[in-house]
């Protein structure tokens, strides 16, 4: 009712110059709808609370129950709310969850909607559009827009205790428990923190003088501990199965970190460049080999939220060479990739000089090349990948 | 054989559905279709009502023999045959000629209805007659109460459905057409209807000859009619924005709440008679107009302004007074002062008694209308910015904006011109003392105690630099006790107590009462009068040489 200002000022007019009662009270009437139409509407609004509670985190083929808490701790009803909570297509059908409520005084409502995970990645739920107004429309509706919350759902996780690799298999390191990898009373320098770190291994006097922390780099006797390499550019995945040839990398990498984690109970990292839908941009993710349970969730959340780039910062060769720059001798690499090329080999033939253990798992439907075979029998071992049984049965 | 493309086979599956489903027999039609088909065109009809009695009082002015009644009930009639006639023939005449033909019989009946309701007061000779000059006098058929009935009643028919159409096409989309949504064409349907009745029932009650006069009365009393139509009219309008809104909901798959039909409904009526308690307690009388209040201001400020004038006239004609003298010797008479306006012109108060009691509800109605006016254009205008660059850019808008600029110019410089021509006197300066004032004073209210203690240790300080041992801006208390001290043998105490009293009130946030103070000065007193004692001695000239200078030695 847009013309109602008008009128009542017109009506006004029409008052005072013809001097008739009854139109004052017929502009009072017409103001004091407007007007406690948008008090009313504001009182409301005011006081309306909307919470979403729900567990962020999931793995596949779980469900994820949302509820939604709309609340009025105020005096006045508030006769209606209009919300909408958008979703992901992947985790619901229709993408969205609408309500129409009405709330009395200090009434609570509570509303439930179930996510079902079936897909990794990293999913904004919302946002949550809320609009209310007066039940005349004299005023314009208010609306809301509540941030949206993330949910993780983390990558299939296959087990691998079937594997049946040989001895020098590069995951199937020693299995005694204790750390012979590192000797802590020959310390060789030190190096900038980085999370996962342990709070022993910071070096005080370092850090008070290079102002951030430092932490101790001990001179290894042999290494025990796993980098898996992911490439994740778009161009390493081409043909009509990129999509699903990508997925499985990333079960790939999953089940190697959870493999090498849980069964071996030996260190495990990753290195890959994806697209990060936080940032929206393409990032580096290096999390350096770690045996700790959360560790291995952070890879997990690391590989549900990547994305495939278009634009990696750098060429996967020349990333793998940087990353295992910092790796203490004898580690193992396990780099994981969608297509084989000479530049790849050249970065193994360096690393194996360098004194780390490989492997190289291909995730292509074709068998790999001659050239490749050349490399497999320079004993790198090779394994091609191509559907999730064929790592099943690899394992 | 020529297949449908999917989509239009759907619909025409959807139309046959909803239509077999709307005709079938026996089916109960439920609550919102009988708000539709029952309630809908009588609340229609009352509020074309509404206006005609408007219109009858008017016309009863002009023509008081006319009969009232069918004036009255012709138009309801036609508001509510016109309302339900035009769903009946939009669902049983697709075509539109056949429903065009349909209007026109139905006027031509609703003509003849008329006509026969003017003949309700005559007795069937004087009908008779009446119809046997039709054809030597048209105007015995189209006489003009016959006109103006049939008018009214054209009118009513037609708003009528123009607003079954709307309504009905809030309800489905299906019918909405043209550029207007529905919605908006009933909410300025019912507006227009309201000033149009508002206007008509004022005429009816006010001579138009008189409307020129400034000092006409105030036309008291209420109008049933008008007050229905607006009550009406908001609760129909309630419940149309419901329908519109819970038609784009389903269309949007929201899941609504079952009770907020109920609810709205509830909250509706609650708000509506809320909002006429209100129109109602509020005052509608006064009898000083706006006009005039604003003359008595504007007098008030005058006189106010003129009076000023005098006495600063008067002021400096006295002090010119003083230097001037005639050649004679004679002092000339002073500067004639100018001449006070009236205070205030004589009221058109209409009350014969308490003029004030009059001028103060006056006052207070208008401050509450205007205050209600103002609040809504500015909450108007804060709810859309979007009109304020369109507003600014009417002559009007700038003309105003640059008297206020002009007027804030001048007042600038008339601050200015004060504060530098009149420093003493500018509210700077005023204001600065009393923000002196209201410190000390607090601080006196507060820490009086605190303070006193710090006033009696300095001033003891001062002494003793009068006497030869001043403290040193490094200097500690305990410090500056320890220089002290052995030059007042006889008050070591008391110094002490003194220093110790000092170093707890300046630098503990506990509590100081009277007692502490009254220590103090007891104690101050005594080192006063050892330090007046020794200075007493340093002047004597034999002591000279027997002391050390305590200037030298501090």
């Amino acid at each position: 009712m847009q013309n109602l200002i008008g009128i009542v000022l017109v009506l006004f007019l029409l008052a005072v110059f013809l001097r008739i009662d009854f139109y004052f009270s017929i502009v009072y009437l017409l103001a004091a709808v407007y007007l406690l139409g948008r008090w009313w509407t504001h009182v409301g609004w005011q006081h309306l609370t909307i919470q979403r509670r729900l567990v962020n985190r999931a793995f596949p083929n779980e469900t994820i129950p949302v509820e939604l808490i709309v609340h009025n701790s105020g005096r006045l009803p508030i006769p209606w709310i209009e919300m909408q909570d958008s979703l992901p297509v992947e985790l619901i059908s229709p993408p969205f969850y609408r309500e129409v409520l009405t709330l009395g005084a200090r009434q609570e409502r509570r509303f439930t909607y179930t996510l079902a995970c079936y897909k990794r990645g990293y999913y904004p739920i919302g946002p949550l559009f809320v609009q209310t107004g007066d039940l005349l429309g004299v005023t314009r509706p208010l609306t809301m827009q509540k941030a949206p919350e993330y949910v993780i759902v983390y990558p299939r996780v296959l087990p691998l205790e079937k594997l049946g690799l040989p001895t020098h298999s590069p995951w199937a390191v020693l299995p005694a428990p204790a750390p012979l990898f590192e000797d802590p009373m020959r310390i060789m320098g030190v190096r900038p923190y980085q999370i996962g770190d342990s709070p022993r291994r910071i070096h005080w006097t370092s850090t008070a003088k290079a102002g951030e922390l430092q932490v101790k780099r001990y001179q290894p006797a042999i290494a025990r501990e796993t980098l898996i390499c992911l490439d994740f550019a778009q161009e390493s995945y081409t043909g009509r199965h990129f999509y699903e040839a990508s997925e499985l990398a990333i079960v790939i990498a999953a089940s190697l970190a959870n493999h090498i984690i849980v069964r071996e109970r030996l260190a495990a990292g990753l290195s890959t460049q994806a697209l990060d839908p936080l940032e929206a941009k393409t990032l580096p993710f290096t999390l350096p080999p770690r045996r700790e349970r959360a560790h291995l969730m952070s890879i997990l959340e690391v590989l549900a939220r990547a994305q495939m780039t278009s634009a990696p910062a750098l060429p996967f060769p020349e990333f793998v060479r940087l990353e295992t720059a910092r790796l203490s001798w004898g580690a193992t690499v396990v780099v994981i990739t969608g297509a084989e090329s000479p530049s790849l080999y050249d970065m193994l033939a360096y690393l194996r000089h360098a004194g780390f253990a490989l492997a190289l798992i291909l995730v292509m439907p074709a068998a790999p090349t001659a050239e490749l075979r050349q490399a497999a029998l320079g004993k790198l071992p090779v394994y091609r990948v191509w559907r999730e049984a064929e790592l099943e049965a690899l394992a | 054989m020529s297949q449908k493309p999917p989509h239009v086979h759907e619909t025409d599956v959807y139309l046959e559905t909803n239509n077999a489903t709307a005709h079938s027999p026996g089916r109960q039609a439920p609550a919102g279709n009988r708000f539709r088909t029952l309630l809908q065109p009588l609340v229609v009809g009352l509020m074309v009502s509404c206006i005609a009695l408007a219109v009858t009082q008017c016309l009863q002015r002009f023509a008081p023999d006319w009969n009232k009644t069918y004036f009255l009930l012709i138009p309801l009639l036609a508001a509510f045959m016109g309302h339900t006639t035009y769903r009946v023939t939009r669902e049983r005449y697709p075509s539109e000629a056949d429903r065009r033909h349909r209007q026109i019989i139905e006027l031509a009946l609703i003509f003849l209805l008329t006509k026969a309701a003017t003949y309700l007061n005559h007795t069937l000779p004087e009908i008779w007659d009446n119809i046997r000059h039709w054809p030597k006098d048209i105007f015995y058929l189209f006489d003009p109460e016959t006109l103006i009935a049939f008018a009214l009643a054209c009118t009513a028919w037609f708003a009528a459905a123009l607003t079954a159409r709307d309504l009905d096409a809030v309800a489905d989309p299906l019918l909405y057409k043209g550029e207007t949504g529905p919605m908006e064409r009933l909410n300025r349907r019912f507006l227009t209807g309201g000033v149009v009745l508002l206007f008509i029932s004022g005429l009816a009650r006010i001579d138009i000859i008189s409307l020129l006069k400034p000092d006409r009365p105030a036309i008291h009393g209420l109008a049933l009619n008008v007050l229905v139509y607006f009550v009406l009219g908001l609760i129909v309008l309630g419940q149309v924005r419901f329908t519109w809104l819970n038609r784009l909901w389903e269309q949007q798959k929201y899941h609504v709440a079952g009770v907020l039909q109920k609810t709205w409904l509830r909250y509706s009526v609650l708000f509506l008679l809320i909002a006429l308690g209100l129109a109602f307690v509020l005052p509608t009388q006064y009898t000083v107009g706006l006009l005039d209040i604003a003359r008595w201001i504007i007098a008030a400020i005058v006189y106010l302004a003129t009076l000023i004038v005098a006495l600063i006239t008067a002021l400096i004609s006295f002090v010119a007074s003083l230097f001037q003298t005639g050649k004679d010797g004679a002092v000339p008479s002073a500067m004639p002062s100018p001449t006070l306006p009236p205070l205030l012109t004589e009221p058109t108060s209409a009350g014969p008694s308490l003029p004030w009691l009059n001028v103060l509800r006056s006052v207070i109605f208008w401050v509450i209308v205007l205050g209600a006016m103002g609040y809504i254009v500015y909450s108007y205008l804060k709810e859309r910015p979007e009109i304020l660059p369109t507003i600014r850019a009417f002559k009007v808008t700038r003309m105003v904006r640059g008297w206020w600029h002009t007027l804030r110019t001048w007042w600038q410089g008339m601050r200015h011109a004060i504060r530098t021509t009149l420093p003493a006197l500018s509210l700077d300066f005023l204001r600065r003392k009393a923000s002196r004032q209201h410190t000390s004073m607090t601080r006196r209210k507060g820490e009086a105690w605190r303070e006193q203690i710090f006033y009696s240790y300095l001033e003891t300080l001062d002494r003793a630099r009068e006497v030869g041992f001043p403290r040193h801006d490094t200097q500690t208390p305990d410090e500056y006790h320890r220089t002290l001290e052995p030059h007042l043998p006889e008050a070591q105490a008391e110094l002490t107590a003194l220093t110790a009293a000092f170093v707890e009130a300046r630098y503990s946030t506990h509590p100081v009462d009277a007692h502490d103070v009254d220590r103090l000065q007891i104690n101050a007193r005594h080192v006063r009068a050892a330090l007046d004692k020794l200075r007493a001695v340093s002047r004597r000239p034999s002591a000279v040489s027997d002391q050390p200078s305590a200037t030298t030695e501090s």
